[in-house]
């Protein structure tokens, strides 16, 4: 059976692909569906409750929630995609690199990425931002650097077994260049390994991002961010419930969504593990 | 049946416990200081008030030195422990505190203070006038942190003990404000017998304020006690106070909500909006720092040009950043941040300047720059009113075609580029640190790049202005002197100022007596504490 | 064995020196002036005498070599040197500040344990009920629902509406224990959820997994009770990856109180390093990461171990 069609039989997959579809198509579109400018300040009606206009209602500075939130998916989406982008493909390149290579070499390149994950992810990434400042950008770096050594792992473990399999023994023989080996014939080897590893480090990418913008550590205002947005909402729980509960609801959602995708993938591309479940 | 698997699953639980508490371990904790004396149960008095009153600060001290000034809430900490020779009282009046009179020379370089005979340190011994030297000494020496340092060596000040309780200091030159210098709080008389007995002043208290200083949970609390001995009598009215260190504000504010403090203070424009709709609380805000603008007046900057900085002076929407950054809570400034009455003024220069676009870009061209320009505005995002203020300065000066990038750093980065001057334009909230107009010298005076001061502005007009304030000691002419120097400075436009901001506290309605004063007097909030009565509630 | 024991503990001294030294220079380039931050927190004009008498006073006027040096002789003495901001060794603002981030990780944990052990044993034995299927949908909620979330909903709930508990807050045991525990139910049942749904998918999961092992069927095919194979054979089997996880679960729970410890003003040695590094306290950061680091490396460093003691491919 082909892995699109375990896929769609998977009724994990189908329940998170439902919320994921439409949250990705408003991050890649957001900005032409709304009404009003996210940034503009309207003194004279803060915290207004949902109205035709404001179908969420306003926040302190009286901007649009509606309008902040579908544009506040877009950091999240660029930072736990973006990050997690970086993190595969550098970790993987390494990974593949360290497991085919000396001993030696390996070695040594795997205990360097190895001190990443000597750090709590959250500490570092604040210390990172404290070094570099805040910013979109810092982030998806921040993200990258913390799960390079989860897919660097991924590849080097499954290179290490492959290295002395005969097929690429052969090819070795035939003069096929270490570049070739390596996209070529281990690479698709470990590509389920990496997808689930993928969709994992997304979800983490999503609440790191969310808890540094909340701490005001990611994401600089005015732009929004979700996490920011909860940390501005706390404020005002007692007054203005929907200001909390708008941004609270989606992010647990997109996080909900990412964990059962994860879950999902584990089971049609893992079969050894779904036996457990 | 049924009952066995109920059983099984009990018991798996404990087992999975047992093995918990292997890896576990550190749950509990033993804290040595069993008879914390301001704890948190105590009896209530007869009379229908409560005995400790619960603050929640936003700041935890870094320091207890009470001469260096880091921050607001701590000095209003502070001033409960110490006090100084003179202070100001609930009207603004300078009077007498540790000092019982004093007498000032006819050349006006010798203060010769008597100190009050019943006034003791919280340790019982009396304070002399040794030990007043010993403190301004202290404040002066090479090796010193003390944050009012440069106003005292700067009047070339020595203090000499005539006897045990007489105490004179002499002036190289006449310091019309020398006075005020000492009713700052950080001119706080500690005792030379405790600190000589090597007693870490920077993490323990001492001094002959109403309060004396019981103990300091780090992360957590300090508690204080009222002091029997305090000269004032029947003072203070609560006999205990905590200051819980609630550094988030929406925590600070909850707690008070929820009943767990009594007072808080540092609250935002906007909680006092919310504030003000609840019948359960009282909100004091008074007019207090203002919010202004320093350019980096470097030789080859646009703002080196004083037309420059008077376009930016005309063109900033000033309404909007009070809309914006404080919820509509302010008041615009078009002038000098000065009190009406304070050294003569009139309010002659409230609308000096005012919103003119066309006035704006003529100066610009003036100054040579018809199609504008850009730069940076440092600001931080760490404090929500400091960020709104820099985007709105940002498009007020897009609309005179200057084109702005707003840095927004954390604090601790902004702070330090404030110091060094690396920056075009930077967003400030400040305040004059006494009530004499002397108060503008460390703001508009040349010299060193520094933080409350534009780097590289210089106007002689304007140092000598200053100077002569200083050391004239005729009111009338003082008056005449600042007059003179208020308007220059408006012309010169080094800083420019945008808005009052309001500096607010707020308390459950069952607190009386808690009240402040407003302008430079409103960073001096603890001088009432020692009033207040708590209600039973 | 002992070979492998000894390489991995050298290996664990080997990274915490590294993270260690890593933040130690990483801090030297990071904008902010801790000096500033001590004369002047709120911005106004700091005395130049002032502050070169503070510089000298911290030793911050020293080649960042020396400064290196230095604190790493310190180190070898258990000494890490003296806060700028709390003013006294950093030892002490730690000693003081970890207990109540442990007790915190610690209680949530045991929750998490109380809650998510026997849930993920009925979700097992009732596997594919109703039960089974509503117990899986609240642990993927318990993954996705970031602390501060269901921290800030658990406070409008029984705080701000039912007025059951104190929003936030810290009280020492010395100063009453009902007001002590009062203020720990909110923050450790928000931290505890998460890592219930992580204790309840392994246990369940590893549950299945000796339920259907060779040593188990063939006790049950030789009649002995459903409840006596469950207690002795599975629930062997099945306990020693859960206290694995939880093992590790540890060292993420103290990293993952800086969100918890924000939330409810706890002030443990998360919020500790947050205030730090806005002061730009260095020998405070320095050594909250040490120590937190150092819990983090050897939690896993006794997993590991733990796992190369039940698994020798594991080493």
């Amino acid at each position: 059976m082909s892995v699109l069609k375990q896929c769609v039989r998977n009724k994990k997959f189908l329940l998170s692909a439902i919320i994921l579809i439409p949250l990705l198509f408003v991050a890649l579109f957001g900005n032409l569906l709304i009404s009003h400018d996210p940034l503009e300040i309207h003194a004279t009606q803060t915290l207004a409750p949902p109205s035709q206009e404001y179908p969420m209602g306003t926040d302190e500075y009286g901007r649009c929630i509606a309008c902040r939130l579908v544009v506040g998916i877009q950091p999240t989406m660029i930072v736990a995609f973006g990050g997690t982008i970086i993190a595969m493909a550098a970790g993987s390149l390494l990974g593949l690199l360290a497991g085919y290579t000396k001993d030696a070499i390996g070695n040594a390149i795997m205990r360097v990425v190895d001190v990443i994950l000597c750090f709590p992810s959250i500490l570092l990434a604040m210390l990172v931002v404290g070094l570099w400042g805040k910013g979109v950008v810092n982030l998806v770096v921040v993200v990258g650097i913390l799960y390079t050594p989860h897919f660097c792992r991924i590849a080097y473990s499954s290179t290490r077994k492959l290295r002395k399999m005969e097929y690429v023994e052969s090819q070795q023989l035939l003069g096929a260049s270490t570049m070739r080996i390596l996209l070529k014939t281990l690479l698709p080897n470990i590509v389920s390994s990496l997808i689930i590893q993928f969709s994992l480090t997304v979800s983490s990418g999503i609440l790191l991002e969310s808890g540094l913008s909340f701490l005001g550590l990611g994401v600089v205002p005015p732009a929004p961010s979700w996490g920011q947005m909860i940390g501005d909402a706390r404020a005002y729980i007692a007054l203005n419930g929907q200001y909390m509960f708008w941004p609270s609801l989606f992010l647990c959602l997109t996080i909900l969504s990412t964990n059962l995708m994860g879950d999902a993938l584990r089971d049609v591309l893992d079969p050894k593990l779904k036996k457990s479940f | 049946m049924k009952m066995k698997k109920l059983l099984s699953i009990a018991l798996s639980l404990a087992l999975s416990l047992g093995l918990l508490a292997g890896c576990g371990g550190g749950g509990s904790q033993s804290s040595g200081s069993q008879a914390t004396s301001g704890s948190l149960e105590t009896a209530q008095p007869a009379d229908g008030t409560v005995d400790t009153l619960l603050v929640g600060t936003s700041v935890e001290p870094s320091t207890l030195d009470p001469h260096i000034h880091s921050n607001v809430s701590t000095r209003f900490l502070l001033q409960n422990i110490y006090r100084g020779l003179v202070g100001y009282n609930l009207d603004g009046e300078i009077q007498c505190e540790v000092a019982d009179s004093y007498v000032i020379s006819d050349d006006n370089l010798t203060y010769t203070f008597t100190l009050k005979d019943n006034v003791t340190f919280h340790d019982g011994t009396p304070v002399t006038a040794e030990d007043v030297k010993y403190s301004f000494d202290r404040i002066m020496a090479d090796d010193s942190t003390a944050t009012y340092k440069s106003y005292f060596t700067g009047a070339g000040t020595t203090v000499n003990v005539v006897d045990d309780k007489t105490v004179e200091f002499v002036l190289a030159e006449p310091c019309a404000p020398f006075l005020e210098y000492l009713s700052l709080p950080e001119s706080a008389i500690i005792s030379k017998a405790w600190m000589e007995a090597g007693n870490d002043i920077a993490t323990s208290a001492m001094g002959c304020g109403p309060y004396q200083f019981v103990s300091w949970d780090r992360g957590l609390q300090i508690d204080v006690q009222g002091y029997d001995g305090y000269y004032k009598e029947g003072l203070p009215k609560t006999k205990n106070v905590s200051f819980i260190f609630y550094l988030d504000e929406t925590t600070r504010n909850n707690a008070l909500l929820t009943g767990e403090v009594d007072l808080i203070d540092y609250v935002s424009a906007t909680a006092v909006t919310q504030f003000e709709g609840n019948s359960d609380v009282s909100v004091y805000s008074r007019q207090g720092a203002f919010m202004m603008l320093e350019f980096n007046c470097e030789e080859g900057s646009p703002f080196a040009d004083y037309r420059v900085r008077q376009a930016v002076a005309y063109a900033i929407d000033r309404e909007a950043v009070i809309e914006t950054a404080f919820n509509g809570r302010g008041e615009a400034l078009y002038g000098f941040p000065t009190i009406a009455g304070q050294q003569g003024y009139n309010g002659e220069f409230d609308n000096y300047f005012s919103r003119d676009l066309d006035k704006a870009k003529e100066l610009l061209a003036e100054a040579g720059y018809p199609d504008g320009f850009s730069c940076n505005i440092l600001s931080t995002s760490d404090y929500s009113f400091h960020e709104q203020t820099a985007l709105v300065v940002q498009s007020s000066l897009a609309e005179i075609g200057i084109e702005v990038t707003a840095d927004l750093p954390d604090w601790a980065t902004r702070i330090e580029r404030s110091n060094t001057g690396d920056y075009d334009m930077i967003v400030c909230g400040t305040i004059g640190k006494i009530l004499d107009m002397d108060w503008a010298t460390i703001f508009y005076q040349s010299g060193e790049v520094r933080m409350d001061a534009s780097p590289y502005f210089a106007d002689e007009e304007i140092d000598s202005l200053l100077y002569q304030g200083r050391t004239t000691l005729d009111e009338t002419a003082r008056e005449e002197i600042y007059q003179q120097f208020r308007e220059r400075a408006l012309e010169m436009s080094p800083l420019v100022f945008i808005c009052y901001r309001e500096q607010a506290f707020v308390s459950g309605n069952y607190v009386q007596n808690f009240d402040f004063l407003s302008g430079s007097l409103s960073q001096q909030a603890g001088i009432c504490l020692e009033q207040v009565v708590v209600n039973e509630h | 064995m002992g070979k492998f024991f000894l390489k991995r503990i050298l290996t664990a001294i080997v990274q915490i020196f590294v993270v260690v030294s890593i933040v130690f220079f990483s801090l030297q380039i990071m904008p902010g002036d801790p000096v500033l931050m001590m004369l002047s927190r709120d911005g106004s004009a700091v005395d130049q005498e002032a502050y070169d008498a503070l510089e000298a006073e911290l030793g911050l006027d020293q080649p960042v070599m020396t400064q290196y040096t230095s604190w790493l002789a310190g180190l070898v003495h258990g000494d890490l040197g003296k806060s700028y901001g709390e003013n006294r060794p950093v030892v002490d603002a730690i000693g003081d500040r970890l207990p109540r981030t442990l007790e915190l990780a610690v209680v949530a944990l045991v929750l998490a344990c109380i809650i998510g052990i026997p849930l993920g044993i009925i979700s097992a034995v009732r596997r594919g009920g109703i039960l089974d299927l509503l117990l899986t949908l609240i642990s993927s909620l318990g993954n996705s629902v970031p602390v501060f979330v269901l921290g800030y909903i658990l406070v409008l709930i029984f705080s701000l509406n039912m007025e059951m508990l104190p929003s936030s807050g810290f009280v020492p045991l010395a100063r009453g224990l009902e007001n002590h525990v009062l203020r720990l139910i909110l923050p450790s049942v928000t931290l505890a959820f998460g890592v219930a749904a992580s204790v309840l998918r392994m246990t369940r999961s590893s549950m299945l997994e000796s339920l259907g092992s060779e040593s188990v069927r063939p006790l049950r095919a030789k009649g002995l009770s459903k409840s006596k194979v469950y207690l002795k054979h599975v629930m062997r089997n099945m306990l020693i990856p859960v206290v694995t996880i939880i093992g590790l679960q540890l060292g993420n729970l103290i990293a993952g109180t800086v969100l918890c410890e924000a939330v409810f003003n706890w002030p443990g040695i998360a919020t500790l390093l947050v205030d730090a590094i806005n002061n730009r306290d260095y020998p405070l950061i320095q050594g909250c990461m040490l120590v937190l680091s150092a819990i983090f490396i050897l939690t896993n460093m006794v997993v590991d171990l733990l796992y190369g003691l039940l698994d020798p491919r594991a080493r």
